[in-house]
């Protein structure tokens, strides 16, 4: 009932962007303290948002209100969205970049030294590859992380605004399964864009070719002589 | 730099296990100790959010794992590589110039 007691006002669906920001902005630091607050509204939350799903379920939204087409695109009420948001459990800790090979060289005179040369040269090679490979999951490890931190605290404010709103005290003293009335309906669905809005996507498609494992591709070379010189086996 | 010193640098380097079966050695990396589950990326959520909640972490496990898998391969192969050298010095102060 502390919610009730905070002045009724109108709301807003304020522009969400969120998303990539710069590491180390502003933004970005509030968006970890923000997020931890998700946490803490999520049982008033999830009670208003269960309401409102069940006025949306009951009763439907406006024609052309704009919570429709973000119900379709996700196929989920805005409790969904709450809980998806809760859910969500950043930073991602990604394994250490690898040191590069050496260029070395190797003091060193006769027919082993062909074959080690190649040798070498492919696994700097392959070296050169699981660094760029390690340093892109680094990256895509801090990108899911913003993208978390930043859905979660956008999530949060949305939250507030919405225990706040004079929506939610037309959702919590409408008649239990009764009429709805269409001021009830169109504050379930205000409040439900409100949350909606804040839901942007991550397309882990762009990320695929970046991730993927790369094969090691042993090096040409010129055949030694077993017994003598410098030989692998791999 | 010598084939010796080369091999030596790269025990020291990557902290390999050279002339035990060439296993990942002490430096291989263990991996996130607390690994996440689809559930912290939101795939026990409804609908769309849910789907892309578990894409995210079956992509992020996946990489994971590649990572593991490209350490743990190289690792042995500059194991093996260091071992070579030592073989190889040993050899050579025979039958090739060796210049350190």
């Amino acid at each position: 009932m502390a919610d009730l007691l905070q002045p009724a006002t109108r709301l807003s669906v304020p522009e969400v962007a969120h998303g990539g920001r710069a590491l180390g902005s502003g933004r970005h630091r509030m968006d970890r303290r923000q997020s931890a607050v998700l946490d803490r509204l999520l049982v008033s939350g999830r009670d208003l948002l269960t309401r409102v799903d069940r006025v949306l379920t009951d009763g439907g939204a406006p024609a052309d209100h704009p919570v429709l087409p973000l119900i379709t695109r996700w196929r989920v009420l805005p409790g969904g969205a709450l809980e998806f948001a809760a859910a969500l459990r950043p930073p991602l800790t990604a394994p250490p970049v690898p040191a590069a090979l050496p260029d070395a060289p190797v003091e060193w005179a006769g027919p082993a030294s062909a074959v080690f040369g190649a040798h070498w040269a492919g696994l700097r090679a392959h070296q050169e590859t699981l660094v760029t490979r390690a340093e892109a999951t680094a990256e895509y490890a801090t990108q899911v992380s913003d993208w978390m931190f930043a859905l979660r605290s956008d999530m949060a404010d949305a939250v507030a605004a919405a225990l706040g709103s004079a929506e939610a005290v037309a959702i919590r003293t409408a008649l239990p399964d009764g009429f709805v009335a269409p001021e009830v309906v169109r504050a379930a669905a205000d409040l439900g864009h409100l949350v909606l809005a804040v839901v942007t996507p991550f397309d882990p498609a762009a990320w695929t070719a970046s991730l993927s494992e790369s094969p090691y591709l042993p090096a040409d070379r010129p055949p030694s002589a077993p017994g003598r010189g410098f030989t692998i086996n791999t | 730099m010598t084939p010796d010193q080369l091999a030596t640098a790269l025990v020291a380097t990557f902290d390999l296990d050279v002339g035990a079966g060439n296993g990942p050695g002490a430096g291989a990396h263990p991996g996130p100790a607390d690994p996440l589950s689809p559930a912290d990326f939101g795939g026990g959520a409804p609908g769309g959010l849910g789907e892309l909640g578990r894409a995210v972490h079956a992509q992020w496990a996946a990489a994971l794992a590649a990572r593991a898998a490209e350490d743990t391969g190289q690792r042995a192969r500059l194991a093996a590589t260091a071992e070579g050298l030592r073989a190889a010095t040993d050899r050579y102060s025979t039958t090739d110039t060796l210049d350190g």
